[in-house]
């Protein structure tokens, strides 16, 4: 090495040392102390500086301890049931950032039209309120709002809609999660007072209607269910067949969507159509898999070929089977619930059933104006108009050109949000369960994050604590692993 | 490039020594000292005065001026304390209250004060006897007790009732010693008249009371009498909090957390409670003294202070937010002049003034000051009341020494909220969380040798009272360590003569 390389090291040293510094100091020093933690009795109540009990290692006594109370797996289980959002999450970011790549900019005198309508419409609703209109103000003022971003986006074009969309990515959490705990708030929030009347009105029709008949509604959406189930099945199936997808990746996408077939069968609110959804359901992707499996492949191709792509698919699909079997309890439930004529909006913080769906909305609210949304608009500039003109040529419809040509083309990124979405959803939750339900009620908000935190001050038994820290850990960096293994691929 | 480095390296270089020149020590000719307390606008006006009680006694710096001077910082909820405390960076005065005494005490980072508190006058002898407990330990080594806090303030909790919420109904406001069945009885009237035409509950008898005080009012308390194991199994227990959910759930006379939600109100000191009894939706309010500090805010009431429900032992809860050397401070000298300032009639007087809970001097109750304030002659009922209800009524809780307060909250409080919540029955719960606080106290005592053959005696010594009691004897007193039951059998006449 002469002297001027000794020198441009010296240099380039200089620059990174305050940074190497603090990963070292900050970072990669409690990295290791945590790992001594999670297999060590660290108990602040024992050992800080002054106290000198000797520290014991006590093997995996951390990890094994994470299963005896129970606590743990149904904290874990409130984790994942949050993370059922990202796939519908990642689609609402998929349709802004398809809707945001739409020019929208309308004329000058369709602009004009609709400023003085709006500012009309507007000044009559504040009016109104001021008059003491109350609830049914609020419904109009939504209303109002909703013209207003359309004369917003008229006159601005698309940027004003992006900005408008990429807003809750600015706001900072805490003042988000406070503000949606007053939205919902079961008697004076935005979203009760704006289905309050409807759901009155609704639950006096449906006084009127004979349970059978909302019972056949959920049959109906059962069915829906079952169709689905069909459907995707038969769809994976000849992609098996013709070389799309490997054996591995077809066992995983139909064992994905057998989740929402198993937990219907076991979820009691379905009464009686657990047996379509669950029986009928199972039968279906059972057949479908079996059909294929004895008919063979006409190509073959790796094991985990397509998985990426038709995984993604697959939880989008998961989504919304677990919201037809909500749909399908509600109906089932509905002649039930509105027996006295009244139906009441949801208590959505502070009753068990329905503190995590609550929470799952905000964050979709969150995930669809995020950085996902951005990297999927950066995406779809990418896509090649060749494809799109070559479809043309084809003589594709709309649908069938997304389906064909955006969505393949897209599919990198989509592995790339889905995976760091899962880091996300596993190491989310803290603020939100601190600031808007403290993991109530009954627990039913409380995350491995939260419970990483609770465990650690109120205990000061920083061993166990480390010790969730380091299954969480051992859980990111399984999808992580996914990622390396299939985002590279796609990659090249 | 190497410039760049240079410029950048030199600006960073300036703009650290300019913050570490700006720090308030270098600033000072006299040492500072920091002290963690909670964010009440009362501290400000403490460290004046404690400013002047030092040129007054002639604790002078060389500029003439207090020879210590005291910056006040803030905590969330312990943590800040804990962290810097176990790294051995914390303030040199730190607050401590509630549940958290007994972990703070365990954590080893308080400052033994047990000699200079005699020697300076600030020991805990000075105080109220209620709290003595939670201000000192007794070492298992050579049973003497040694103090660690010193109170900066006392509370005894209790229900302030707004009397004129009862009287514009045509009801009679509760009495000093209401039983929980006149209090039931009393609430659900008031709750019927106070909301009647409207469509769902505004008005409420209390925000909350709290469960473990309406259980020791039943003669029940969390743990037995010697701490061995918890009574959330004792019909008694389970019984009066089942009657808790009722208030809630079915009786509607307590409001349910999402009553509290749709509130909205949070602000101010003290809380949204205080400010929804001053509007009058709560007719009565569970606090301290303290609460006062937003009462006078919102202008004079018809007050008046009650014992909380009972059914045959009224009590309530002593507690202290108590102030701590740490143990490394560089400042102790000057963190024990600050201890001395807590035991002085000043400070007491502050307290008194602030109406920032009991004062830490018992005598400083006994002036007209105190109990009949010249600018709030509306108080002027409550405040002897709250002085008798803490030296007669108000019992500390029963922290165990082989398992900590905050674990069996936590236990109890997710039991008690499943069932609040429809998700299990009260008696499951409870014995779940028994269950769990019996494997937290089992995996404390394989930790701890020494606390394992405690824990063998006091088994040992459980039996015998289990026995006597059965047989209808009496117990000496030395055999109780839950402070709940040394009263309770005191009360019940159930102690030996050397236990009176």
């Amino acid at each position: 090495m002469n002297k001027r390389e000794v020198k441009d090291l010296a240099v380039g040293v200089g620059f990174l040392a305050p940074n190497i510094l603090g990963v070292i100091c900050f970072t990669m020093i409690p990295l290791v102390m945590s790992v001594i933690m999670a297999f060590s009795d660290w108990d602040l109540t024992k050992h800080n500086m002054f106290l000198d009990n000797e520290l014991k290692f006590v093997g995996i006594d951390n990890f094994t301890k994470l299963f005896e109370t129970g606590d743990f797996v149904r904290y874990l289980g409130n984790t994942l049931f949050f993370m059922i959002g990202i796939p519908l999450g990642m689609g609402g970011s998929l349709l802004a950032a398809i809707l945001l790549s739409q020019e929208v900019k309308g004329s000058s005198r369709q602009v004009w039209g609709s400023v003085f309508a709006s500012f009309i419409f507007i000044l009559s609703i504040c009016l109104l309120v001021l008059l003491g209109l109350g609830q049914s103000a609020m419904i109009i003022l939504i209303v109002g709002i909703v013209g207003l971003i359309a004369v917003i986006g008229m006159t601005t074009g698309v940027n004003g809609y992006r900005t408008l969309f990429y807003t809750p990515h600015f706001t900072a959490g805490v003042a988000t999660y406070i503000l949606w705990k007053k939205m919902y708030n079961k008697e004076s929030g935005v979203i009760n007072n704006a289905i309050r009347d409807p759901l009155m009105s609704f639950a006096e029709f449906n006084q009127a209607l004979s349970p059978s008949v909302m019972q056949g509604a959920a049959v109906l959406l059962g069915l829906v269910f079952a169709l689905i189930i069909y459907k995707v099945s038969t769809h994976w199936g000849q992609m098996w067949i013709d070389g799309e997808l490997g054996t591995m990746a077809w066992i995983i996408c139909n064992a994905f969507v057998f989740i929402p077939v198993i937990t219907s069968y076991f979820w009691s609110p379905l009464g009686f159509t657990k047996w379509i959804i669950a029986a009928l359901g199972a039968f279906l992707l059972i057949v479908n898999f079996i059909r294929y499996f004895t008919k063979g492949r006409d190509f073959n191709c790796d094991s985990f070929a397509g998985a990426e792509l038709a995984i993604v698919f697959a939880l989008i699909i998961l989504g919304i089977l677990f919201l037809l079997v909500g749909l399908s309890a509600v109906t089932f439930n509905l002649p039930a619930m509105t027996q006295d004529g009244v139906l009441l909006p949801p208590d959505w913080l502070f009753e068990y059933s329905w503190a995590k769906p609550a929470l799952m909305i905000m964050g979709l609210w969150g995930a669809i104006g995020s950085n996902n949304m951005l990297l999927y608009l950066a995406a779809l500039t990418n896509v090649p108009q060749s494809l799109y003109e070559a479809a043309d040529i084809d003589g594709a419809n709309a649908v069938q050109k997304f389906w064909n040509v955006t969505w393949p083309s897209l599919a990198p990124t989509t592995f790339f949000i889905f995976v760091m979405s899962t880091i996300g959803g596993l190491q989310g939750g803290m603020e939100m369960a601190k600031t808007m339900t403290g993991g109530g009620p009954g627990g039913a908000t409380t995350t491995l994050a939260y419970f990483i935190y609770v465990e650690g001050f109120e205990t000061g038994r920083l061993g166990y604590s480390a010790a969730i820290s380091w299954t969480l850990f051992a859980l990111v960096f399984t999808v992580t692993m996914i990622n390396w293994k299939f985002g590279n691929k796609q990659g090249e | 490039m190497k410039n760049l480095f240079i410029t950048i390296f030199t600006i960073l270089s300036v703009a650290s020594v300019g913050t570490y020149m700006s720090l308030p020590e270098k600033k000072s000719v006299v040492p500072i000292i920091y002290w963690v307390t909670d964010a009440n606008p009362e501290r400000v006006r403490q460290v004046e005065v404690f400013e002047k009680w030092q040129i007054d006694n002639g604790h002078l710096g060389p500029d003439g001026g207090p020879a210590v001077k005291v910056m006040v910082d803030t905590d969330n909820g312990g943590h800040k304390k804990i962290i810097q405390g176990v790294s051995g960076v914390a303030a040199d005065v730190m607050d401590i209250g509630g549940n958290q005494l007994n972990y703070f005490k365990q954590m080893g980072f308080l400052e033994n004060i047990t000699e200079i508190a005699e020697e300076k006058g600030f020991s805990y002898k000075t105080t109220w006897p209620a709290i003595s407990e939670l201000l000192t330990e007794v070492n298992p080594e050579t049973g003497l007790r040694e103090q660690y806090l010193y109170p900066c303030n006392i509370g005894a909790s209790a229900l302030w009732v707004n009397k004129n919420a009862f009287t514009r109904l045509g009801l009679e406001p509760p009495s000093t010693l209401i039983t929980i069945e006149e209090f039931e009885k009393l609430a659900k009237e008031f709750s019927k008249r106070a909301n009647e035409g409207l469509k769902s509950k505004k008005f409420f008898i209390s925000a909350n009371i709290e469960r473990s005080i309406l259980a020791r009012g039943e003669g029940v308390s969390m743990f037995n009498e010697t701490m061995t194991s918890t009574n959330l199994l004792h019909p008694s227990y389970i019984e009066s909090n089942k009657r808790y959910i009722r208030w809630i759930n079915e009786d509607r006379i307590l409001p349910s957390p999402s009553d509290m939600a749709s509130f909205s109100s949070e602000s101010g000191y003290g809380g949204g409670n205080i400010q929804l009894f001053m509007k009058g939706n709560f007719a009565t309010t569970y606090t301290g003294r303290w609460g006062l500090i937003a009462m006078r805010r919102s202008g004079a009431l018809d007050l008046d202070v009650i014992v909380p429900p009972h059914n045959g032992f009224p009590n309530t809860k002593a507690g202290t937010r108590a102030a701590a050397v740490y143990k490394g401070s560089k400042h102790k000298k000057e963190a024990y002049l600050f201890m001395e300032f807590l035991a002085s009639r000043e400070y007491s007087q502050t307290i008194i003034d602030g109406a920032d809970a009991m004062p830490p001097l018992p005598e400083s109750t006994k002036d007209d000051s105190y109990s009949k304030p010249a600018k709030y002659p509306s108080e002027w009922a409550v405040h002897d009341k709250c002085a008798d209800f803490l030296a007669k009524y108000a019992i500390v809780s029963e922290d165990s020494p082989y398992v900590l307060g905050t674990v069996c909250e936590r236990y109890e409080a997710k039991a008690y909220d499943k069932a609040l919540n429809k998700l299990d029955s009260l008696e499951n719960a409870y014995e779940e969380a028994h269950s769990l606080i019996e494997k937290e106290i089992q995996y404390n005592l394989e930790q701890n040798k020494a606390l394992s053959k405690q824990y063998d005696e006091d088994l040992l010594l459980q039996a015998k009272i289990d026995e006597y009691r059965k047989a209808g004897k009496k117990v000496p007193l030395s055999w109780i360590k839950n402070p709940f039951y040394q009263r309770y059998y005191a009360a019940m006449g159930w102690l030996t003569e050397e236990g009176k």
